[in-house]
């Protein structure tokens, strides 16, 4: 069972890791995953996602 | 004949122009007035980004706009040369096929010099383009869904067709960058599933680096919009690939 505190943390983390969120959001998400190991791990997962976008792309034509 | 030589330039030299000039008395933009319009994004936008002024793009951006209006050859070739290359990508991220995208390329800038008319820097000419490149890329792709559906590309299929991926290839070791090709195979399938408007959002955001706003400019929807389609989108490109490493 989550708990609410993370599900609302984890609906910001995607625009958290674009940098789109508020001050206050993210000085919010970043104070709880300094605190919550398991929505940290979301966060590293989404962050890997996006490297891992970003190498298969393609370049060639 | 200004446009048809100008889409004859870089990526698309040597291709067969696709467009017949047409009388003299359409003008210099005669031969887009067949090509259909750039379409409204499918979904339903509550609140659209805000739009801009001339006063807002840059003024040589505008003088290029204006030149292209008329039809000025070096200024369409030179609007093509700067774009294509992102054109080109951003329709074979869309579209998952080279040939496809090269294809789209051609009718995306037809589409522009059609219609660059009416462009008042509402937008960025960049995210213009894009918008244009989206409609006609969601067109093909809801073409193209009805009549492969279910199809399935290995990897090889996919290398095969796609080449390398260069950015997995250099300064590690070879069975990890086998691991990597076969990862980018997987997210590359995991891509293709995801519903249009989700792919176009993760590809605009994770390869061409978008903000925000830019994504809301170029798919005509609002910045919340955007935010949720990304985070919907991350979450079954993730659950696919949890899925795709458990079998």
């Amino acid at each position: 069972m989550i708990p609410r505190r993370c599900w609302a943390i984890r609906r910001d983390l995607s625009a958290f890791q674009d940098g789109e969120l508020p001050v206050k959001a993210r000085v919010a998400v970043q104070e709880h995953l300094r605190e919550c190991p398991a929505c940290a791990v979301e966060a590293r997962e989404l962050r890997e996602l996006g490297d891992a976008l970003r190498a298969a792309r393609v370049t060639g034509g | 004949m200004s446009q048809v030589r100008a889409i004859g330039v870089g990526l698309f030299a040597g291709r067969e122009p696709r467009l017949k000039a047409r009388a003299p008395e359409h003008g210099a933009l005669g031969w887009y007035t067949e090509m259909s319009e750039p379409q409204a994004a499918g979904e339903a936008a509550v609140k659209r980004a805000p739009a801009l002024s001339w006063a807002d793009v840059g003024s040589r951006e505008a003088a290029l706009v204006r030149l292209c209006a008329a039809g000025d050859e070096g200024a369409c070739a030179q609007l093509v040369e700067t774009h294509q290359r992102m054109v080109f990508h951003l329709a074979w991220h869309l579209l998952g096929d080279q040939d496809e995208a090269l294809d789209l390329s051609q009718d995306v800038f037809l589409s522009v010099f059609r219609t660059i008319g009416r462009f008042r820097g509402q937008s960025a000419l960049r995210t213009w383009i894009y918008r244009i490149v989206i409609n006609q890329a969601r067109n093909r792709h809801r073409w193209w869904r009805r009549r492969h559906r279910g199809d399935q590309v290995s990897l090889d299929e996919h290398l095969a067709k796609h080449g390398d991926f260069p950015a997995l290839t250099d300064a590690a070791a070879p069975d990890r960058v086998l691991g990597r090709k076969e990862q980018a195979a997987r997210l590359w399938a995991a891509l293709g599933r995801l519903p249009f408007e989700q792919r176009t959002a993760v590809v605009l955001r994770e390869i061409d680096g978008l903000s925000y706003e830019e994504i809301a400019g170029s798919l005509g929807v609002a910045v919340g919009t955007v935010k949720s389609r990304l985070t919907r989108a991350r979450e079954a490109l993730r659950n696919q690939l949890k899925e795709a490493r458990a079998s």
